[in-house]
Formats: structure tokens, sequence, C-alpha cells
């Protein structure tokens, strides 16, 4: 087993990122309080997003002003409410609501209200959906605006809310799956403002914006962080260092899924892994693999079986037992999902969350094991080949990742030929895509050879 | 369509012999033939204007126009320009009933596209000329985007609407060719079936020529281009007429035959009526509006919307009519509703129980426990809306209150709670099997969004939208007119270089 | 659009074909022993439609004469207005040759000229910032000979005080915004990416590639529907294409030398090859059809699509029609065939 020697200047280190973060929000606090401005901030995943916007918040109500919070789900609005009323207290947080919609406060001592003239009066802040701040005739007096979640927001979605403010921070992670867009978009693809794509992409090119980004990741660990990189424009480091998150296993045992063991021994030392699952003997490769499902099914088996415990000595945790809900495992395609399913022992299926990657978004686990979205592709296409799934799957988790995938996947990565067939004027995103998933793909090769 | 129900259709069809049915109904309204207008466009390689357009309206006789030389724009004008008098005509004399035009195939689609390019905001010609040629760009400007709104019945793409009717047993690339896909679902047997259609492909239905007639008529064109006398081009534009004629009227027949066997191939869909009741609101509204008749006004781009405004209105309005087509003709069609189970967006499942709660304190409420296929996709999640399928209006609406995986993986189980206390549309019984739930399709939030967005744009306007200034950052950049017209319409001719 | 010699307009357009299907043993002979699909067609019996459209062929030769027409003036004024070219850039080479209006009758004069150009470039001498016909030649690989390249059009930009080449491809096929079609555009930036590619590996070639840059963005040249002008769409992304050139180059290299075939092996070898059905062999191999019926004659799931085909995978057709007629699965990925054909119906029950 590997012992790690215990870093010493781990807890300066992330004193100066929350120092760091404290600074942003400060910063974003007072370019939004001087003048009319949009300001524009880019997280990596899991890097307190939505610390810095209650943080803005509190800025904010210590001013005595009105503040206007728009999230893109009723989940989303609910959370942001529970960790507002933490900071700055439940009764000057507002929960505005869909005329139709359950009354229940998200947390006790929360206003809830669906018609903004019954908003208390006063510092307030009131945290909607954008579909509610979006189709509303009139809203409540506010002094500032934040859109959580912001690349999940289309600009024809953004436009109704400049009714309400002249001032706006829009925050979010531009790595994740960008939003289905179900209607046919030619018309715009030309257009100076597309109205189908994330509202902080146009205002970034359009408009003189204020643009931040968080400096790390609070959830992954240090050499996650460093996998991850290559799918932002933008720097960001783990808030983890090296040795401060560790899973460990009992002593090994020959598995009967090949090179499953030695995955998860790698684990002990690193935080990524992989498992290649040989190539089929007939040599045919099709979407739906049975031999993929069954490896990443035993990855989570054996992960238990060897009785691991993990640690988190930059949040105090130490030697916790992995249990089977702390083990997450994702895939691209629901075929896929329910291979996995069907390998896994009944009584793990329901402790085990295994969805797809749109599923995934905006939770984590300790053990993730993820199929490559390009396993069993002898011909990936456009779809295949967007790193947005690739990105939320190898960003779910706090300790380790597992990728499992048929030997191929190099050398169908060298071998693609993109074809650049996007509108005019776009950039090239199977390429881009290509290049991510190829870097990607590379280092999991070099830690394996470096190990 | 999910690419699965695809690829299942596919195979089923192999397996068949021959196309089957995607849908039960047909999505559309077919009108009598006096409301039809049958349109072809056929054009010389490399150029993006017409060589020859016929028509057929109604029972009337095919009328062809032709010009010798496509390269001549100022002829090219007077054709297309005496066809759009007879396109315009055709919708303007309706007289209420639902008028449609119906082209073969996705390039004549392009082509009505080219010509509202070309001619909606022309400024450069003999004035009445002008204004018949910029009606005709906006018209078939509106005909293209109909092409492009399964809300629309205002122009018909056959092969479009073969293809979303049929499974049929060959590649996707294959089925952009109408004589392909007629030759299909043509009367002889399966094998005679696929030589046809292997057949027909040799014939080109799209508006290019095959370029050996193209080298055939080349010398004519260079003759007629010579000539220095009327007498002497005659006999030159003679040829190329009869060739292109040919061209012309064979597609037409092609469209013509076409269309009967869409016609016949299934029932009417009862949602089709308020598809057909919408493109007629949108045709009065657009033939009322100052961007089909300006003199010089604003005049809607054919390509895109710049203004941040009205692009996000446009596409709001766009998304509307996606979902309100769906909302017309998902309940009377199994297979539309297939189609949003095989998304994800739809379960069906068998009711275990039918029970009365009480939400909170006091409210009461119906509730469904449903046990459903747990291999299928589900995107429906928890707080998501749906309808029983067959609720036409909609209005019996259920919220998910708990999806339940049952540790087998086999099944979940579903609770629904209806959001009304007396709730309308069907209301299946305990033991009922194989009801399906979908996505509550409502068009009505996505209008909502186009009208907030136009209200922003008025208060802003107005100076009493506190975000207006971010409006006028985003406007301030938009590009000039990029209308092409600074040319007069006598183009150069250039000789044609024949290859050794 | 147009090129210089035999060779050259033979090694990219057989690099495209090969690229169109990399899995086809037979189109990977055919591009490396340079022998047209079209004469084994023939040879084959197939009936076989040739050429292109006279007409579109003198409607590109024409287009571009308007545009270069008078030091390119038209051109220039519209590359200023859409930002490529600042308005104070000046001067205009013509590298193109005779037959394309140009003032070279030889190849290798062009050559010169261009590699004068570029030399002038790196000596910071800006009096002729846009090109036509920039003419450049790249080293082949093994089987593959030397490609000659000309560039339709090349301007010039000063970007951090470095002279840096914005590539330009030039298309007849008319700018519909979002809906142009994305064929179209796609071979544009396939070619244009070649040339991104070839600059670069000429000056490096020539160690000039410290002095002149080549931009990994350039330009479109279309026309606008039914007209005689121009439209420029300028920050057209090329980088991808340009790895794409390098790369692939690179692999047709790899399996020209797998392949180990003689240089003067004929037909027969073609033939011979195995081949390898795909959809998108219907747009480029003229044998598409034969290779369609033996791959219908062999079951392969292609006949009905790629989608199909990467569902089914290795299972033939006929293995279908046994499981959906009731014969027992033999492994996962079968029952899964079975389970998809019982829950999707046509619309009638087929």
């Amino acid at each position: 087993m590997a012992d790690r020697a215990r870093p010493t200047s781990g807890k300066s280190h992330r004193e100066r990122l929350k120092t760091r973060m404290d600074e942003i929000a400060l910063d974003l606090w007072n370019t939004t309080r001087k003048s009319k401005s949009v300001s524009i901030v880019s997280s990596p995943p899991g890097a307190g997003k939505t610390r810095t916007l209650v943080a803005v918040c509190a800025h904010a109500l210590k001013a005595r002003k009105r503040v206007g919070v728009a999230c893109q789900t009723n989940g989303q609005a609910d959370d942001v409410c529970q960790r507002l009323a933490s900071e700055i207290g439940a009764s000057r947080v507002c929960r505005f609501i869909g005329g139709n919609a359950d009354n229940t406060p998200p947390v006790q001592g929360c206003h809830v209200e669906s018609a903004a003239k019954d908003i208390p009066d006063g510092p307030m802040v009131i945290v909607g959906t954008t579909a509610k701040w979006a189709l509303i005739e009139s809203a409540p007096d506010i002094d500032h605006f934040l859109i959580d979640e912001a690349w999940q927001m289309a600009m024809a979605s953004f436009i109704p809310l400049l009714r309400f403010c002249d001032r706006f921070i829009l925050i979010g992670d531009p790595g994740q799956i960008p939003p289905v867009v179900s209607a046919p978009t030619e018309r715009w693809e030309t257009s100076m403002n597309p109205p189908h794509r994330a509202a902080p992409e146009v205002l970034r090119e359009r408009l003189d914006v204020h643009a931040v980004s968080l400096p790390a990741t609070w959830r992954l660990p240090h050499d996650t962080a460093n996998l991850i990189r290559d799918f932002y424009d933008f720097e960001f480091e783990s808030a983890a260092l090296v040795g401060d998150r560790s899973l460990r296993f009992s002593t090994s045992k020959s598995s009967t899924v090949a090179g499953v063991d030695a995955a998860l021994d790698r684990l002990m030392a690193h935080s990524v892994a992989r498992v290649l699952v040989p190539m089929p003997k007939d040599g045919g490769l099709a979407q739906a693999d049975p031999e993929v499902g069954a490896a990443a099914a035993a990855t989570v088996v054996r992960a238990l079986e060897r009785k691991a415990t993990t640690s988190a000595t930059d949040r105090d945790i130490m030697s916790k037992e992995l249990r089977p809900e702390d083990i997450g495992v994702a895939a691209s395609h629901r075929v896929m999902v329910q291979s996995v399913l069907s390998h896994l022992p009944e009584k793990l299926r329901s402790a085990v969350k295994v969805d797809t990657a749109e599923r995934w978004q905006g939770l984590e686990r300790k053990l993730m094991v993820v199929v490559h979205p390009l396993s069993s592709m002898a011909n990936p296409g456009e779809f295949d080949l967007e790193t947005g799934r690739l990105c939320v799957m190898a960003s779910r988790h706090t300790h380790g990742l597992v990728v499992v995938g048929r030997e191929h996947i190099g050398d169908t990565l060298d071998a693609v030929l993109p074809v650049a067939a996007q509108p005019i004027g776009r950039p090239d995103a199977v390429a881009r895509g290509l290049r991510r998933h190829r870097a990607f793909w590379q280092h999991l090769d070099e830690s394996d050879r470096n190990s | 369509m999910a690419a699965e129900r695809d690829t299942a259709l596919r195979l089923r069809a192999y397996l068949a012999g021959g196309p089957i049915a995607r849908l039960e109904h047909r999505p559309i309204a077919v009108p009598p033939a006096k409301d039809r207008m049958l349109a072809a466009f056929v054009r010389m390689g490399g150029e993006s204007s017409p060589w020859a357009v016929g028509w057929k309206r109604g029972r009337r006789a095919i009328e062809i126009r032709t010009v010798p030389e496509a390269r001549r724009r100022s002829d090219v004008a007077v054709m297309v320009a005496d066809f759009g008098d007879e396109l315009c005509s055709h919708f303007e004399s309706a007289e209420g009933a639902l008028r449609q035009l119906w082209i073969p195939g996705s390039t004549h689609a392009e082509m009505l596209h080219f010509i509202a390019l070309r001619y909606s905001r022309a400024k450069k010609a003999d004035p009445e000329l002008l204004a018949r040629l910029n009606r005709t760009g906006r018209r078939c400007g509106q005909m293209f985007d109909a092409t492009q709104n399964p809300n629309s019945v205002l122009c018909i793409d056959l092969t479009a609407r073969l293809r979303e009717m049929f499974a049929f047993p060959c590649e996707p690339v294959r089925e952009n060719h109408l004589g392909h896909l007629l030759a299909w679902l043509g009367p002889d047997g399966k094998e005679g079936r696929a030589k046809l259609a292997k057949d027909a492909e040799v014939f080109a239905v799209s508006t290019s020529l095959d370029p050996e007639l193209e080298r055939v008529l080349a010398p004519a064109v260079e003759a007629w281009n010579d000539a220095q006398t009327d007498a002497a081009r005659r006999p030159h534009a003679d040829r190329i007429r009869k060739a292109l004629e040919s061209e012309i009227r064979r597609r037409l027949e092609l469209l013509e035959a076409g269309l009967e066997i869409y016609d016949d191939a299934a029932g009417e869909n009862p949602g089709a009526a308020l598809i057909s009741s919408s493109s007629m609101q949108e045709l009065t509204r657009f033939e009322g509006s100052e961007a089909y008749h300006s003199d010089g006004g604003f005049v809607r781009s054919p390509e895109t919307d710049h203004s941040p405004t009205t692009a996000a209105m446009s596409y709001a309005q766009k998304d509307a009519d996606m979902i309100a087509a769906r909302a017309a003709l998902v309940p009377f069609d199994r297979a539309c509703q297939a189609e949003l189970l095989a998304e994800g967006n739809a379960f069906a499942g068998d009711v275990l129980s039918v029970e009365t709660v009480v939400i909170g304190t006091k409210t009461i409420r119906k509730q469904l426990t449903v046990a459903t296929d747990g291999a299928l996709p589900l995107r429906l999640r928890e707080q998501d809306s749906v309808v029983i399928a067959g609720d036409a209006d909609g209005k019996g609406v259920w919220k998910i209150h708990q999806i339940t995986p049952d540790p087998k993986g086999k099944t979940r189980t579903i609770r629904l709670v209806a959001m009304q206390a007396n709730p309308t549309g069907p209301m299946p019984k305990r033991g009922a099997v194989g009801v399906v739930f979908h996505e509550k399709l409502d068009p009505e939030l996505r209008r909502r969004l186009a009208r907030m967005v136009f209200q922003t744009k008025e208060l802003a306007t107005d100076g009493t939208a506190p975000g207006a200034w971010i409006l006028e950052q985003l406007a301030a950049r938009e590009p000039s007119d990029t209308a092409p017209d600074t040319e007069h319409f006598d183009g150069t001719t250039t000789r044609v270089v024949q290859d050794g | 659009m147009a090129e210089s010699d035999g060779s050259a307009q033979d090694t990219r357009r057989r690099f495209e074909q090969w690229a169109k299907n990399p899995r086809c043993a037979a189109n990977a002979a055919s591009a490396i022993l340079n022998i047209p699909m079209v004469e084994v067609a023939r040879a084959e019996g197939a009936k076989v439609p040739f050429g292109q459209s006279p007409f579109a062929l003198a409607r590109g030769q024409s287009f571009e004469r308007a545009m270069f027409k008078d030091d390119a003036a038209v051109l220039r004024a519209d590359l200023v207005a859409a930002g490529v070219l600042p308005a104070s850039a000046r001067g205009f080479a013509d590298f193109r040759f005779k037959r394309n209006g140009g003032p070279f009758a030889k190849v290798d004069d062009a050559l010169a000229s261009t590699t004068k150009w570029l030399g002038e470039l790196a000596s910071g001498r800006l009096d002729r910032t846009l090109a036509a016909g920039a003419t450049i030649r790249i080293p082949g690989g093994v089987m593959l000979p030397h490609a000659t390249l000309c560039i339709d059009a090349t301007a010039v930009v000063l970007r951090d005080g470095v002279p840096t080449l914005v590539v330009g491809e030039v298309k007849v096929y008319p700018d519909r915004g979002g809906y142009t079609d994305e064929t179209q555009l796609a071979t544009s930036r396939a070619q244009a990416g070649m040339y991104v590619h070839g600059l670069r590996l000429v000056l490096q070639e020539a160690k000039l590639d410290h002095k002149v840059a080549v931009s990994a963005t350039g330009f479109l040249v279309l026309s606008r529907s039914g007209s005689n002008r121009i439209s420029i769409r300028a920050n057209e992304d090329f980088e991808g294409q340009a790895e794409r050139a390098r790369t692939g180059l690179s692999t047709l290299s790899s399996v020209a030398q797998a392949l180990k075939l003689a240089p003067n092996a004929g037909l027969p070898v073609i033939q011979k090859a195995e081949v390898s059905y795909c959809e998108a062999c219907v747009s480029f191999c003229e044998r598409a059809d034969s290779c369609r019926d033996r791959a219908a004659a062999s079951g392969d799931g292609a006949v009905l699509g790629d989608e199909v085909q990467r569902f089914l995978g290795e299972v033939p057709l006929a293995r279908v029609r046994q499981l959906a007629s009731g014969a027992k699965p033999a492994n996962e990925h079968e029952r899964e065939i079975v389970r998809m054909l019982a829950t999707t119906e046509g619309a009638n029950g087929r």
C-alpha cells in the first residue's frame, strides 16, 4: 500500500484560495455597485459558484440592496435559498415561485411568494427560476441581478431580464453539456446576436464585460484538475494538494476482470485510473457492448469487496468507509447504462447511481466509474466527439475516477479525420473536441506509463 | 427522430421488404386540387437562379417559363416575376381556403430561398418589375420558411414529408431522391421495387441538370449568345426551351404522382386542422404586413435577424411552433407518442393504483401510481408536468411526484399527482395497461417569452427598461445592410469553356 | 479552385478521396496508385456518368476572373470591408496561370515567383499584401508525389509586427448564411486547411517560419444568390483542418507502406482489394452501386445506413431476420437487437 507524505502547506494553500475567492466576490460587488455592468464568472467544476453568488448577495444586503437571482431549475433555486439562508438569514430570502407551484419554503423562515407585489420591502434576495423571471409582466424592484448556471441559459431567455435591472452577474461552468436546442437554428447561426447560444458566450463576444474566473476546484483532486484543464480556456488549480485525498484498498486479490484490481491499486497513489478491455475476439465493435458494461460493474463491486476507505485531509475527513452510495457510474448512452445495471448485483442497483452524463450534472461522488464515450465506437461522429459529456463525467469525483473502455480508443482517435461542417463563422467544435479527446487519452496513457 | 427508433424502423422496413409507415396518420391537411399549386425549378450548373420554372395551379395545364441564357440576369428576373405573379395570386385569391404550394424536394426549397435572397430587397430595376420582384422574393421567402416549420403547411416539400411518413429500407442519403422513394411506394412486389428504386436514381429530380444534358445544351447556349439577330437566335432558343421543358415536366409529373400517393397513404390526423388554422393566421399576418408590401421600409432579411430582440422573438416563436405542431398531432397518433417514448419525453405504464390524497394540509388531489419499463429512456424528472396521451386539449395535467427504480432495474414506479381538483382529460382506471404519459406540450410558454422580449424592446425604446443600455450596445455593432443589390439586372454572359 | 499540374490536383484529390472512406482498402489502393475509381468501374462494365457541368466550370472561372480583375480591386475592397485587410493594405501579386487569367505559363515560374514573394514578406517588404494563386510545393510521402498547391487567395496582415498569411478559399456556391450547404463548407475548409498546412511546411523548409506566420483563421469567398457579387466570410477556423491535412497525409503514407503496393500495380489490384461500403460512398465513388450489391449479398447493415451498421456491428442482416423470427439470441448484443425490434413497431403494427 502506498503511504503518501502529508503535505504541510495545504492549509495555507486553501487559505490563499479562499482569500482569492473573497477578493473575487468583492471585486464583483464593487463592479456591479459602481455602475451599469455585465460581469461574467467562469467556473471549473466544484469551484464554489454558489459560494461566490452567496458572497455577492451578502455584500449587497449589507449595502441594503435588493438582489434578484435566476436559477435554471426549481431544485437549484431551492438549494440556493438554503445556502443563502445559512449565510444571511432566512428572513432576507424570498423564494419567487410559479403560480401553481408548491409553496412550501425550501428552508424554514424563508418567504415564498408568487406575485411580485407580495414580496416584502427592504433588502432582500429574491430567488426564482429563469423561466419565472423571463415570463412575468412585472417584477419586484431589484438593484442587482445574478444568474446561476448561466451557460445553461440561452440569450433569448436573458433578454426579458433587461426589463428589471441594469447590472448583471452571470456565473457558470462553460465546460458543461450545452442545453438541448430543439428548434432548428440555421436562421440565426450568422446572427450578430444568436438567440439560441449561451448568454455568457454572446455577451462576452459582443460587449465589454468584466470577466473573471474562479481559481480552483474544491471538489476534484489535484491530478484530475490537470486532466480536465484542457476542456477550459482559463487556468485553474485544485484546492486539494498531492496527498490530501486518498483511497485505500485492502490487499489486492486477482479479479476475474483483467485490470480492475490494477486500476484500483493505482487509485491509492493517483486520482485517475483506467481499465482497458481487450478487443472482442471477433474484432467487431457494437454500441451495446456488454463486456464493457461488465467491466464497469466489476470495478464497483471490487472497490466495495476490497473494503475501500477514503480520506480528505483538506476537508478534515479521515478514513471513512466507502459505501455503495459513495460510488457512481456514468456513461454517455442509455444502452450502456442499462448494461452496467444488468451486471451489478441487485442489492447495489438502488444504492449506486448509474446514469447518463446529462443526469450527473451538479452531482458528486467519492468514486466515479466512467465508461469512455468513445468506447466501442469504430467511427465516432460529431455527437460522440463533443466533450461536454466527458468533462461532466470526469469531474464528479472527489477521490477517484476509473475510466473504462475498449483498447481501440487511442487508435480510433488517431484515425479520425474530422469534418468541418459547422455553420459559417462558427468555431470548429469537432476538431476542438477531437484535440481535447486526444489530450485526455494521452494523459491517461502517460499516467499508465509512469506508474 | 430518436436515432435508435429510426434504426429499428429501418430494420423493420428491411424485414418487411419495403417501406413501413412511421406515422398512423398523415400529419398535414391536403386541400383539394383547386387549392394546390405545384412548382419545380431547374438551374444552370454553377448558378443559383432558375433556368426554367414550371407550375401547375389546380387542375389547369402545366405552365413553364424558360430563358435561353440563365446568366442574363434581366431575362431571369422577368421569368421569376412571372412565376411570382402566379404564386402570389394563388395565395391571395384563396378566399379563406387553405392554399398550398408543393415542391419536389429540398433543392427546390433552396431555390425559393435563393429567390428570396436575391429579390426581397432588390432596389434597382424598372419600377413595375421591381415591385413584382420584391413581392416575389418575399413570398418565396415565406414559402421557404414554411418548409422549415412543422407548424406550417403553406409550402410542402414532398420528399421530406414522405420521409416523415415512411421508413424506407435504404440508406438515409438515398431518401433525398423523390423518384427513389416513389418507386419503393409503388405497387410492384418487393424485388421489383428495389430495382425500380435504384433505376429511378438515374433521372435527376433536383434543380440540377445531368451534366451530360448540359454538355448537349452548351453549344446551343453559345450559339444563342453569338447570334446577332432574333431570327438567328430562335432555333437555339427553341432547342434549349424544349430540353428544359421536358426536364421541368418530368419533375412536375413525378411531384403530382407522389402527391396522390402521399394523400392516399393514410387518413389525416385530426390535429392537422390546428396546424392548418395557424398557417392561415400566419398567412393573413404576412399578407397584411409592411414586410410584404414595403416600398423602402423594413423588410425581414431572408438570411438572419441581427437585432437581439427580433432574433429572440422569432426564435421563441419558432420553438413555440415546434411544440404546437407536436401538441396538435401527438394526441391522435400512437406513432408520434412512440417517438416521444423513444426520446424519453414520455413513459408508458400500467396503472397500479388510483387514489385520493391530501397535499399539504387541505388540498385534495387524485394520485396515480404507475409501473413502467425501467430499461427505457426517461428524461422526465420529478416535478415535471405530463398529460395522458389522447388528451387533445392538454389540460389534464399531472405532476410527477416521485420516480422509484426497482432494485432489479427492470421496472420503475412513478407516482403522479393531478394539478387540478377535478382533472379533465382521460382518467385511467386501476389495472389499465400501456397508458402513455408525455411531457406537457405547451407552446404558450414560448409564445409568452416572445411577448416578453417584445415588451423588453418596447420598454427599451421608451427608455423605461433599465437594461436598455445592453440592447443598445448589442445593436450598435450590427453590420450594414448586406443586400447584394448594387448591380443592375443585366449580368455579363460568359462563354462556356469546353474541356477537351 | 484552379491548380497547376496533374500531380498537384492528384495529390489533394487523392487524399480527399481516401479520407471519405479510409476503411475501404480498394479506395485506399485507388488513391495510392492514382487509378481513379471511375476507370475501375468502367472496366467492370458499370455505366458511369462522367464529368462536371460545363457551365459550372465556366462560372467558376469567370467568378474568379471578375474578382481578380484590375489588381483584385473588387476582392480587396470587400476584404477591407470584412475586416480581413486594413484599409491601408496595398499591392497585388498575381501568380495564376495564363489559362486562369494570370501571367504564368509554367508551374516552375509561378513557384519561383511565389517563393520570391515569401522572401520579400520575410524581409519586411509589404508592398504586395494580396495574392492570387500563390503556388507552393510541399514534399510528398512514400507513395505520393510532391504536391503543388495553388492557393486561391492569400491576404497578408501584420500581427504583433509579424507578416501573417491569411488563407482564403474561393467557391462559387451561394452564401445563405446559416443555411449554406454544410457539405460545401466542409469541402472548402478541408482545402483551406491543406493550404495552411502546406504554407507552414514550405516556410519551415525555407527557414522563414520565424519571420512569416500563417494564420489559423482565414476567409471564404462565396457568391451571392443570383448575383455576380461576392460574399466574404472572415474568421473561418482552419486550424482543425490543417491538423487533419497533416495527420491525414501522414496516415495515408503509412497506409501506402502497409499495403505494399507495387508502384506499377494496375487495376486488378484494386478490383481484388477488400471493399468496405458505407453511406459516404454514394456521393463520391463510381463503384458504390456494385459495392452496395456486395454488401447487400453479405448482409452488411451498411446498406441501411451508417447508424444501422454502427448498431449491428458484425451481426449480419440475415441473422437479424432469424432473430426477428424467434431465433434464440446468442449473446447480450443479440438480446439487445431483439429487444429493440420488439419494442419498436411501425405505425400499422409492422
